[in-house]
C-alpha cells in the first residue's frame, strides 16, 4: 500500500512536471505568470447575472484579485490574461449546500486542480434575506469576499502552498564550471525584477537522467549572472542559487566537491521559493554582490 | 275622493247637534243610533269574505316573499304593528277618538270590503308585483361560521361592454348572519353578478327570477380556482434588488394572461384580488417551512401582502399555466408549470406555485 501511494506521488509529480516543461519556452526569459480567473458555479447566482453582464463581471473580479495578489503575494506574478498559463489560480464561488455559498481558492497545475483555501461565504439565513449578489454589484461584493475571507484571513497558509506548489519559474542553467570555481545555478529571474530574492533559499526540482527526479535545496549568495535563453531571446542578469542539499529518493545529501559532478547531471526544471529571506541592506555591497 | 264623503257626513259637531243623540249617550251609542239611522244596503256576506280572503291572502303573500326573498321583513313587521319608524303614526293613532277610528273602519269596510271591484283591484296589484318579482331574483349570503365582519360588494356583468358593470349593491355583512340580496334580472330569466366580499376571491354566481342563490361565506368564495405564485426567500430577496418580469402563459398555445413588470419578488395572486387574505393554514406552513430550513420568519414579510396583475384572470380548473420568471435581459431565471385543480375543501385554497432559482 506504501508503495503505490509512494509510487502515486511520483507519478503525480512527474505529470505536473511535464505539463509545465511544455510551457517551458513560453517562459524561458522571465518568471511563470500564475494565471487567475474566477468562476461562479452558483447557478442561481448565475441565472440573475445578465448573460451579457458576464464577461464584464468576471474580468472585474479577475483585475481585483490580480492587484491585490501581486501587492500582497510576491514575488509570483500573477495575470489574468494567460489562460494557457500551466499554473492557475481558479476563485470559485460554489453552493455545496442548498442556500450555502462558499468561496473556494484551488490551485490548478495543468489541468489538475487542487483546493488551496475554502471558507463558507453566504449562509442560508443570510441569503435568505439578502438575496444573491445581482450583476450591478457582484464584482465589489464578491471581489471583497474573496480578498477579506481567503486572501487575508488566510494569507499565511496560502503563501505557503503556493511555496509549496507555485514554482516561481522554469528551467535554469548551470554556470560554466571551466569559468568559474563556483558552483552555481542561474535561474531563469532577471536580477532587476528578483533581487529582493538574492538572500532566500530555493527548491530546484530537477531531472537526474537515468536516476529519475531530485530536487536541489539552494540558497541565493547574493550576486547575478548572465542567464542565456534560447534564440532569438537575449542574455540577460539574472539570479543565482548555490546548491546546498540534494535530496533524491528521501535522502538529503550535502552537495560537496566530492558528488559535484554528479549534481552537475540534474537539469534544473521547476524553481520553487522555498524560504523567503529579506536581504541586509549591506548585501550589495559584500564581496560577490553585484 | 271617495273619501270624502263618509268622513263629512260623520262630524262630531253636527252629531252633537244631530236630533238622534242625547245628553248621556256613549259615543258608541250615538255611532250606533247614527248607523241604524244611516242603514244602507250592504254587500253581500260573500263578497265581503271574499274581499277580505283575498286582503288576506295577498298581505300574506307579500309578507311571505318579503320573508323569502329579502332582508325587509323586520321592517315590514314593524310598518304593520306601527313600530320602529312608524311609530310616531302609532303615537297619533291614539290621539284620534274611538269614534273617529269607528268611523275610519266602517269606511274602510264600505269603500274597500263592501266592494265588488275590490278583488280585481286586489288581482291587478298581485298581478303587477308579480310582474315586478319577475325581474328579480335573490342572492343570499351566510356567513354562520365565519368569524370576521364583512363588505359586500355586487357588480352585474354588462354583455354591451364585454365585463363587469357598476357596483349594484354595497353593505355590510356582519359575521355569523345572512344577508339577502334582491337583484335586478332578465325578466323571467338569470343575470350573472360578480360578488365581492371582502378578504376573500370574486365569485361569480347566476341570479334568477324567483329563486334564491344561496352562498356560504367563507367556504363558497374559497372554491374559485386562484394560483398563489411564491417566489422562494433567496429569489424573493434577490428580485428586491434586481426586479425581473414575471409571465403568466396559459394553455400549449401560448396565450399571455398576465406580465408583471418589473417585477420585485412579492407573492402574486392569479385568479383573485390583491386584497383577499392568506388562510392561516397557509401561513402555518410558511413558518414551518421557514424552522425548517432555519430560516428567519422575517423572510415571510414579502410574501405578506400579494400583489395581483393589472388585468383580471379567471382560471379553469384543467387548465395549465406556466409562470416564467426573467431578467431584464429576457433570460429565464426560473419556471413552473401547473395544472389548474378543482377546489373540494376550503383548506386546498389556494393552489400555491413556487418558483425557486436553481440549485
Amino acid at each position: 500500500m506504501f508503495h503505490i501511494r509512494r509510487l502515486w506521488i511520483v507519478f503525480t509529480f512527474l505529470l505536473s512536471m511535464s505539463e509545465l516543461a511544455l510551457c517551458r519556452t513560453a517562459f524561458a526569459k522571465d518568471a511563470l505568470s500564475v494565471d487567475v480567473q474566477f468562476e461562479n458555479a452558483v447557478a442561481g447566482m448565475a441565472s440573475l447575472w445578465p448573460s451579457n453582464e458576464v464577461p464584464g463581471i468576471r474580468s472585474r473580479i479577475q483585475a481585483a484579485l490580480v492587484d491585490h495578489l501581486s501587492k500582497n503575494f510576491g514575488p509570483w506574478t500573477f495575470s489574468s490574461s494567460q489562460p494557457s498559463s500551466p499554473v492557475g489560480l481558479l476563485f470559485r464561488v460554489v453552493e455545496r449546500i442548498p442556500n450555502e455559498i462558499s468561496m473556494a481558492l484551488e490551485l490548478r497545475q495543468g489541468t489538475r486542480l487542487s483546493s488551496l483555501a475554502q471558507e463558507v461565504w453566504l449562509r442560508p439565513a443570510d441569503v435568505n434575506l439578502q438575496g444573491l449578489p445581482v450583476a450591478n454589484q457582484a464584482d465589489t461584493i464578491i471581489g471583497k469576499g474573496f480578498v477579506s475571507l481567503l486572501l487575508e484571513r488566510q494569507k499565511l497558509a496560502i503563501q505557503q502552498k503556493l511555496q509549496d506548489q507555485v514554482p516561481l519559474a522554469l528551467g535554469g542553467q548551470w554556470n560554466d564550471s571551466s569559468q568559474s570555481p563556483q558552483f552555481l545555478v542561474v535561474l531563469p529571474l532577471s536580477w532587476d525584477k528578483y533581487q529582493q530574492l538574492r538572500s532566500s533559499v530555493f527548491r530546484l526540482a530537477c531531472e537526474w537522467p537515468g536516476h529519475g527526479e531530485a530536487e536541489l535545496e539552494s540558497m541565493a549568495p547574493g550576486s547575478s549572472a548572465t542567464f542565456k535563453p534560447s534564440l532569438p531571446e537575449s542574455p540577460y542578469q539574472a539570479l543565482v542559487v548555490v546548491p546546498q542539499w540534494r535530496v533524491h529518493l528521501g535522502n538529503r545529501d550535502a552537495v560537496t566537491s566530492t558528488n559535484s559532478t554528479e549534481v552537475r547531471q540534474l537539469n534544473p526544471k521547476l524553481i520553487f521559493l522555498k524560504e523567503r529571506r529579506e536581504p541586509m541592506l549591506w548585501d550589495l555591497f559584500n564581496p560577490g554582490g553585484n | 275622493m271617495c273619501f270624502g264623503s263618509p268622513i263629512k257626513a260623520t262630524k262630531p259637531s253636527e252629531v252633537s247637534e244631530s236630533p238622534v243623540g242625547s245628553a248621556g249617550d256613549s259615543e258608541s251609542e250615538v255611532i250606533g243610533k247614527q248607523g241604524k239611522e244611516k242603514q244602507r244596503p250592504r254587500a253581500s256576506r260573500e263578497l265581503y269574505a271574499s274581499n277580505l280572503s283575498l286582503l288576506v291572502f295577498f298581505g300574506v303573500g307579500l309578507s311571505g316573499w318579503c320573508y323569502y326573498y329579502t332582508d325587509y321583513f323586520p321592517e315590514v313587521v314593524g310598518l304593520l304593528g306601527l313600530g320602529g319608524l312608524f311609530a310616531w303614526l302609532a303615537f297619533l293613532s291614539n290621539l284620534v277618538s274611538e269614534f273617529r277610528k269607528g268611523q275610519l273602519q266602517s269606511w274602510f269596510e264600505e269603500a274597500v270590503l263592501d266592494r265588488h271591484h275590490t278583488w280585481l283591484g286586489l288581482g291587478l296589484l298581485a298581478l303587477l308585483f308579480c310582474l315586478w318579482a319577475t325581474g328579480r331574483g335573490t342572492l343570499e349570503l351566510a356567513s354562520m361560521r365565519d368569524d370576521i365582519d364583512r363588505a359586500v360588494e355586487i357588480r352585474s356583468y354588462d354583455p354591451a361592454r364585454s365585463g363587469w358593470g357598476g357596483i349594484e349593491l354595497e353593505k355590510a355583512l356582519a359575521s355569523r348572519t345572512h344577508g339577502k340580496y334582491l337583484l335586478p334580472v332578465v325578466w323571467g330569466g338569470e343575470r350573472n353578478y360578480r360578488v365581492k366580499v371582502s378578504s376573500l376571491p370574486a365569485q361569480t354566481v347566476k341570479v334568477q327570477a324567483w329563486h334564491k342563490t344561496l352562498l356560504a361565506v367563507p367556504t363558497s368564495f374559497l372554491r374559485r380556482p386562484v394560483l398563489l405564485v411564491r417566489p422562494s426567500p433567496v429569489l424573493s430577496a434577490s428580485l428586491e434588488n434586481a426586479p425581473g418580469q414575471l409571465i403568466v402563459l396559459r394553455n400549449r398555445a401560448p396565450e399571455l394572461i398576465a406580465k408583471e413588470d418589473p417585477y420585485k419578488g412579492e407573492a402574486i395572486w392569479l385568479g383573485c384580488d390583491s386584497d383577499v387574505a392568506l388562510p392561516a393554514h397557509l401561513l402555518d406552513r410558511w413558518r414551518l417551512e421557514m424552522a425548517a430550513g432555519s430560516i428567519p420568519e422575517v423572510a415571510m414579510f414579502r410574501w405578506l401582502h400579494p400583489i395581483r396583475p393589472a388585468q383580471e384572470i379567471e382560471l379553469n380548473p384543467g387548465e395549465e399555466v406556466r409562470i416564467s420568471l426573467r431578467r431584464s435581459d429576457g433570460g429565464e431565471v426560473a419556471s413552473a408549470v401547473a395544472r389548474i385543480r378543482t377546489v373540494n375543501r376550503p383548506q386546498d385554497f389556494p393552489q400555491e406555485v413556487k418558483l425557486d432559482v436553481p440549485h
